[in-house]
């Protein structure tokens, strides 16, 4: 099958029934004959000839490399989306890249930089299924020069209770099967947007650096205007591929961190969150 | 040239980068104000002002970039 992700194509061999299925479903109008034009080459195999019977294993190999170690044949979906993040994170450099969030309103892009684990994905999903353009809950594809933000095309992954809480809050989002115990733990993907509305977001500037932080203690929301220094230090952290891309990324950095605002944020409730930015990119005075 | 220079626009830091090695480096305006005050008037209003090879003088002026290359 091939995945037409709107920036990336991805072609994928080996798919079971079930799984191009299951893929079918979290890229809805986005999948084609495996036969055409692709950016990025995913063949999915069986570890070895043993392994095809006994306690079965499955391997993924990525433009003929094998970054991840074998899984057991029910963890594929997960893996899949991870290799795709891979592909980009490994050879795309004609963008500047961050691990981070991207969503939109109002025609300016708000970003979440930070590692697995810091509630990104939930946040962005929230925001995504409650009136935001979810850009990424993964990557900051930034254009080169211009600093625009650039949108694809692919579902949220989500962890362990952020399944529950998404289910909960949005009981009509399709949200994948849960693959049980890999190594990041439980994991689902969720669809936020339409084939339809994906294609008619564009390019947008960045407006705000938004550095998330989830306290279930947290009384009320907690928003701090960190110096640009700071914020552009917290973004070093977060890149993918700042030091290949070299001096055009630090012209793109600079010129990013001259253009946005930088606040670190505590919260319990997304719904604050979603008020606090949506209050921000109205141009509404902050509290 | 190995470094490349550029005053954030709060004026809260210079950040630096090497070539080389391709790190980025953070030089705080509030210490550059300090190392400066024996020598040369210097304000964030004045520092707004440069141009990147005058940011890149001060900064080998002070030890600075010299300093950064040990790190």
């Amino acid at each position: 099958v091939l995945i037409d992700a709107g920036l990336y194509r991805y072609r994928i061999n080996g798919l079971s029934l079930d799984y191009k299925d299951q893929v079918r479903r979290l890229y809805p109008n986005s999948c084609y004959p495996s036969g055409e034009w692709a950016d990025y080459q995913i063949d999915v195999t069986c570890s070895s000839l043993l392994r095809r019977y006994l306690k079965p294993q499955t391997a993924i190999n990525i433009e003929g490399q094998q970054p991840f170690n074998p899984i057991r044949p029910d963890k594929l979906l997960p893996s899949l989306e991870w290799a795709m993040n891979w592909c980009v994170a490994a050879f795309e450099h004609s963008r500047l890249l961050f691990h981070s969030g991207v969503v939109v309103k109002n025609q300016q892009a708000i970003l979440f930089p930070a590692r697995s684990g810091s509630g990104k994905s939930t946040l962005s999903t929230y925001l995504g299924l409650n009136g935001w353009q979810l850009f990424s809950d993964e990557m900051a594809i930034i254009e080169l020069g211009s600093t625009r933000l650039q949108a694809v095309f692919r579902p949220t992954s989500l962890k362990n209770e952020s399944i529950s809480i998404i289910r909960e809050l949005s009981p009509n989002a399709t949200i994948s099967q849960t693959a049980t115990a890999t190594h990041k733990g439980n994991i689902a993907h969720v669809r936020t947007n339409t084939r339809a509305q994906f294609d008619d977001y564009k390019p947008t500037m960045p407006s705000a650096v938004v550095f998330v932080n989830f306290d279930p203690n947290a009384e009320q929301l907690k928003i701090i205007e960190l110096d640009k220094s700071v914020g552009m230090s917290h973004m070093l952290l977060n890149q993918f591929n700042y030091h290949i891309v070299g001096e055009a990324a630090f012209d793109t950095l600079v010129k990013l961190v001259n253009e946005v605002r930088f606040f670190d944020v505590v919260y319990r409730n997304m719904s604050d969150v979603d008020e606090f930015l949506t209050d921000f990119v109205e141009g509404r005075p902050l509290d | 040239m190995r470094w490349r220079a550029a005053l954030l626009n709060d004026c809260s830091a210079i950040s630096v980068y090497d070539l080389k090695t391709t790190k980025t480096h953070t030089v705080a305006v509030a210490y550059l104000l300090k190392k400066c005050l024996s020598d040369v008037e210097l304000t964030p209003d004045t520092l707004s002002t440069y141009c990147e090879a005058e940011l890149l003088q001060i900064l080998s002026e002070l030890d600075i970039l010299q300093a950064l290359e040990k790190r």
